[in-house]
């Protein structure tokens, strides 16, 4: 594969002028945020690496679980900071990631893969990964949806509520208008694939020496993965976070 | 009806109610009037356990406010917040929203009973299968009054009721709450339009 020098690479980063004046003009207020994004996938994929050098090395089961564990960590935090939720938030988001990533892991790796090691690093972290990654930009956009039109249409839950909701009916149109966003642009994605955009994943296969037809499975596989279990990590999340949100009177804290 | 025994509501940084008490018996219409910022629409929420009593106790016929009847306690009661937003596409489907909840199933209303407080309330029925989009603030605003009346609930709860009507449709909404005989409302407003 054609390698890539580092000036060359350097030179990308003065696209960003884009965003950032994008950014400024329209005080977005995210420039703080833009810089620190791109400060921090900077030095994580320089790191990471390193770290997976290592870890597909050693390939100890724990080493793998350890690491998958930091990736969930880092997901929930991150989901928590770009959502504005408190830290109490944690474990439901923590936990709706962790199920619905194991649920689907499972299958890929034991049913479809049929790996001897369940946690044979190769396979398991990049999978993971990506599905993690996806269930973290998943979350955000409709966790930020629902928490804005809950806060701002708190009269819609009460009306329910005082006239006869129950929590679940109560909730509905707000679960509604949040997971609407979210497959919207799931779906949208999904629709242009392989016609607009060819995806990272099949790309770097192809690029790597596999043939187009082994990429193109592995691409099905993962964006049908990727798919099922944003699904339901954003529905547990929902599900998780008014567990939390809504007190023994039905009230939002 | 309604007997509300000292209650006390606070918030980190103000008290709007403290030691309030109040009794409303069966049919009473109960108006609170005055600027933003006194309790009003608190003592509502306080009566639909929205808010939490620091003391006090409200009782509505019969039953007392708490959380394991909780469903039996708000099952008396229907309530019209203020600035109310509902995403549907007709004003038939708004009508028909309280009656999508479990609970409320069996008293689907007729198109009948829907025709009668139509017109107690001054709306055109041809407006039911109008969508949302092309009615008026205030025709919206009688259509989920109408609504919350067909629950039939022993007890009505109205925040600014009549906050987007022009006088005529305001006095037809008041009209009716006094024609109301058995029901017990308590109403916030701003709007003096009925002591006009």
């Amino acid at each position: 594969m054609i390698d890539i020098s580092w000036f060359e690479l350097s030179i990308s980063y003065v696209f960003l002028l884009i965003p950032y004046i994008l950014i400024r003009k329209y005080k977005i207020g995210l420039t703080k945020d833009l810089f620190i994004s791109i400060a921090r996938m900077t030095v994580q994929l320089l790191f990471v690496g390193v770290y997976l050098e290592v870890i597909f090395r050693l390939n100890y089961w724990w080493l793998n679980v350890l690491w998958l564990i930091i990736m969930f960590v880092v997901t929930s935090s991150t989901v928590l900071s770009r959502t504005k939720l408190k830290k109490s938030f944690f474990l439901p988001i923590f936990f709706s990631v962790l199920i619905s990533v194991f649920l689907f892991l499972g299958f890929v790796v034991v049913f479809v893969l049929k790996l001897d090691n369940f946690f044979d690093a190769p396979y398991i972290i990049p999978i993971a990964g990506m599905l993690i990654g996806n269930c973290l930009s998943d979350l955000v956009v409709s966790l930020n949806t629902f928490i804005n039109n809950i806060n701002k249409q708190q009269n819609t839950y009460y009306f329910a509520i005082a006239n006869g909701a129950s929590q679940k009916e109560a909730l509905e149109p707000f679960y509604r208008s949040a997971l609407k966003i979210k497959y919207n642009q799931s779906l949208a994605a999904m629709a242009v694939i392989g016609l607009v955009s060819l995806p990272g994943m099949m790309t770097g296969q192809i690029l790597g020496g596999s043939t187009p037809e082994v990429a193109i499975k592995y691409q099905l596989l993962i964006m049908l993965t990727i798919f099922t279990t944003t699904s339901l990590s954003n529905f547990l999340a929902l599900k998780f976070i008014c567990k939390k949100l809504i007190n023994d009177y039905n009230c939002i804290k | 009806m309604i007997e509300i025994r000292d209650i006390t509501v606070r918030f980190e940084n103000k008290t709007p109610l403290e030691n309030f008490s109040l009794s409303i018996a069966r049919g009473e219409k109960y108006i609170l009037e005055g600027v933003s910022g006194k309790g009003k629409s608190t003592l509502l929420k306080s009566i639909l356990g929205f808010v939490e009593l620091s003391q006090g106790e409200i009782i509505c016929d019969g039953i007392k406010l708490s959380k394991e009847n909780l469903v039996e306690y708000r099952s008396k009661i229907a309530y019209l917040p203020q600035s109310l937003n509902l995403d549907f596409e007709t004003l038939e489907d708004l009508i028909y929203y309280p009656f999508s909840f479990a609970i409320n199933k069996p008293l689907r209303p007729s198109i009948e009973q829907i025709e009668e407080i139509f017109s107690s309330l001054k709306l055109n029925i041809s407006l039911l299968k109008q969508n949302l989009n092309e009615i008026s603030g205030g025709e919206k605003q009688r259509a989920i009054f109408a609504s919350i009346m067909l629950l039939k609930r022993p007890i009505v709860l109205l925040d600014e009721p009549a906050s987007s009507l022009d006088s005529v449709s305001a006095m037809a909404v008041w009209d009716y709450i006094y024609s109301q005989k058995d029901t017990t409302f308590i109403c916030v407003t701003h709007n003096d339009i009925y002591n006009k």
